[in-house]
């Protein structure tokens, strides 16, 4: 008996530790990226070593790298590289290096919780590069407030910037159009555009994404005088959608919008479609790029419709997507051209602080930004709000399994 | 309209059902030798379903080729978890609670070297590997998936009756889950007996986890499925693979209804509610352990 004890033991201890090894922790996931590209060129000798004793800029970075968000979280990490070998290879920030050191939160709120208390706390990071996960972004928010230090990110909801009482959470910074935004774009395309006055909705009841961008569209839609015909929702391990998608189906509805996360999308297509649901789908800006993987049959994606954060054709975006896909051998997304944006943004606040960087003056000058000109447009900071004011949003559509840009658009209608 | 809509919900719950109905009978085939719940199952499944991954992805195998791959990783998995895991606790003649926990554990540990190999995001079968998606009747649709499933489940099962019934191997898990000491003073091998029974397991819960992952899609959690397995189960009588059958098909079309009715947040609820209350009212579930067939 005893030697069956100890074999059990061993068997519960050898779970724990590939657990332990699998899930990575904030600590061992971490990975430092500092000055990675070639020191600027011969100064005197005094000025090279003034500037060597400088200290390092130290940013953290919190992003999904390995869960089920990876693919729209991960890009963030490569265009806020791309930034950092740029400034330390012209010799960083008033002659100070930037250190960015990243955890991998692979999207949950604990994990993500922790990472940040150990950048504060650990790291001494000055400001923090956050996920585009809402449900990690509310959760953070709190916490900001106590520790003191900024995060700007691509959490969409409202709720991670917004305070319930309407003012914005000190240290939250969105660095793009809020699902508030977004939600209303895609409804008001959905009603002028595609005549669509029925509509049903899916969506996530346990992703503040999902909700927050469901109660956007189904706001604008009734103001507008469509109807929701059917609401039909899902929870975040749900993976067999056809009970829903069968009864939005027998509402005969004219689309349907389904805000949904990448793990999600992929079978929400395919589902509609083995039911033979041919209306348009209309979904959020999580669809690329896995509702085009070659997983999915691109004959389930003929009639989709979906926000995006720039126009992939826009001929100004070449040189940075070049230089993206030469670096990481994939062309860049929607939110790899936001995520650079709010790294911009969190790059010029730093460097107005100039030799007195810390957590307050970045923050300060975050909420003062002002025409950054940045791949979605010309952003200035809602000291009120702290996310852009709106951004027009491209519409894209999908042809042959290819991302098309349609035009862009807002909530009063198309952008002229 | 309505009447479409009710007949094709039939459908959703039947495929939905089909596969829970494979999970259930190979959880419960090994309940039926070993009298306790094996969650170990659920890594079965789940390291099956990546095997006809890598089989459709870097092989290309064909479906026919996916399905087969999958079964005989599950068999093989199966076969190992024994030895590791079970077979020196039964040797030892330990407690059923060691065979609980070990199987736990054994679940844990499968689907941690699956994030391991993996990572933990998720993955999808190749869409190619299916031809024509649906078949249209009328006002109805039929998904080639969910149709697919169901065909493959009846035929997993005409098998599995033959060779309980038919076969010197089966009447002898079927001697086992009556009395396994009595077996073995009969002269029948019973290690052999315990291996055949986590081999079929383990082939049911392959196929479960190849179709499973191509109607939904694949990720280190895949496992965690086995639950509905468990609760069918429960609900079928352990003791009867006819009942836990029956009772996985009665699930699905129980889950489907309550998603379309009062939606997807409740619906677990009320599954358990209706679990706790079948387990207080009639602990053998609706089988029976004096069910024909008991296996």
């Amino acid at each position: 008996m005893k030697r069956l004890s100890i074999l059990i033991v061993v068997l519960l201890v050898a779970a724990l530790a590939m657990s332990a090894c699998a899930t990575p922790t904030a600590a061992p996931a971490a990975t430092v990226a500092a000055a990675t590209t070639a020191a600027p060129a011969a100064a005197g000798a005094t000025v090279a070593a003034t500037e060597a004793a400088k200290p390092d800029i130290v940013i953290g970075n919190l992003q999904d790298e390995s869960g089920g968000m990876k693919a729209l979280s991960i890009v963030l990490t490569y265009a806020a590289q791309m930034k950092i070998d740029e400034i330390n290879a012209a010799g960083g920030i008033n002659g100070r290096k930037i250190k960015m050191i990243t955890y991998d939160t692979q999207s949950d709120v604990n994990q993500a919780i922790n990472a940040y208390h150990r950048l504060v706390e650990q790291d001494k990071a000055v400001a923090v590069f956050g996920p585009p996960v809402s449900n990690i972004g509310i959760a953070l928010a709190p916490v900001a407030e106590e520790l003191k230090v900024p995060i700007v990110g691509l959490f969409m909801d409202d709720n991670a910037i917004i305070q319930p009482n309407g003012n914005p959470w000190t240290y939250m910074f969105l660095g793009q159009d809020s699902a508030a935004i977004q939600g209303k774009t895609i409804a008001a395309y959905t009603i002028n555009e595609l005549k669509a006055k029925k509509i049903a909705v899916l969506y996530n009841l346990q992703n503040s994404y999902s909700v927050a961008l469901a109660n956007a569209f189904d706001s604008l839609v009734m103001a507008q005088g469509g109807t929701i015909v059917d609401q039909e929702t899902y929870t975040t391990t749900d993976k067999d959608f056809h009970a829903q998608l069968t009864k939005m189906k027998a509402a005969n509805p004219d689309a349907i919008y389904f805000p949904s996360y990448p793990v999600e999308i992929p079978l929400i297509y395919e589902q509609a479609y083995e039911l033979g649901i041919t209306i348009p789908m209309i979904g959020s800006n999580s669809v690329p790029p896995t509702g085009l993987a070659p997983q999915t049959d691109p004959a389930a994606t003929t009639n989709t419709f979906y926000p995006y954060g720039i126009n992939p054709t826009d001929p100004q975006l070449a040189d940075w997507s070049a230089k993206y896909k030469a670096l990481y051998n994939a062309d860049p997304i929607a939110q790899s051209y936001s995520g650079a944006d709010a790294f911009g943004i969190l790059v010029q606040a730093i460097t107005a602080c100039g030799d007195t960087v810390t957590s307050e003056c970045i923050t300060q000058q975050v909420s003062e930004v002002k025409d950054y000109q940045g791949f979605q447009g010309k952003i200035t900071m809602s000291p009120t709000k702290h996310q852009p004011d709106s951004l027009p949003m491209a519409i894209m559509t999908i042809a042959n399994g290819a991302p098309k840009f349609v035009e862009f658009y807002t909530p009063e209608g198309p952008v002229k | 309209m309505q009447s479409a809509m009710i007949f094709q919900q039939v459908i959703n719950g039947l495929s939905l059902g089909a596969v829970y109905a494979l999970i259930a009978v190979g959880f419960a085939m090994i309940f039926n030798v070993l009298k306790f719940s094996n969650f170990a199952h659920g890594g079965v499944l789940g390291i099956s379903a990546y095997a006809g991954f890598i089989a459709a992805t870097t092989f290309k195998l064909p479906l026919v080729g996916v399905i087969l791959v999958g079964i005989l990783a599950g068999a093989i998995t199966a076969v190992i978890v024994e030895f590791v895991a079970f077979r020196w606790i039964r040797l030892q003649k330990g407690q059923l609670i060691y065979f609980f926990v070990t199987s736990v554990t054994m679940l844990m540990l499968l689907e941690q070297i699956l994030i391991i190999s993996f990572g933990a995001s998720f993955e999808s079968f190749p869409y190619t590997l299916l031809k024509v998606k649906a078949i249209k009747l009328s006002n109805l649709t039929i998904s080639v998936t969910s149709l697919l499933t169901l065909v493959v489940t009846i035929i997993a099962f005409g098998i599995l009756i033959y060779v309980l019934k038919k076969t010197k191997v089966g009447i002898a898990i079927r001697a086992a889950s009556n009395d396994l000491v009595a077996t073995s003073l009969m002269g029948i091998n019973v290690d052999f007996v315990v291996i055949s029974a986590f081999v079929i397991s383990g082939m049911l819960g392959g196929l479960s986890g190849v179709l499973y992952g191509i109607s939904a899609s694949l990720s280190p959690q895949i496992g965690e499925i086995v639950v509905k397995g468990f609760i069918a189960s429960v609900l079928g009588g352990l003791g009867s693979l006819t009942g836990v059958a029956i009772a996985a098909v009665a699930l699905g079309l129980v889950e489907v209804f309550l998603i379309s009715t009062i939606g997807s947040g409740l619906s677990p609820v009320v599954i358990f509610v209706i679990m706790i209350v079948f387990l207080l009212v009639r602990p053998q579930g609706f089988a029976g352990v004096s069910f024909a067939d008991k296996a």
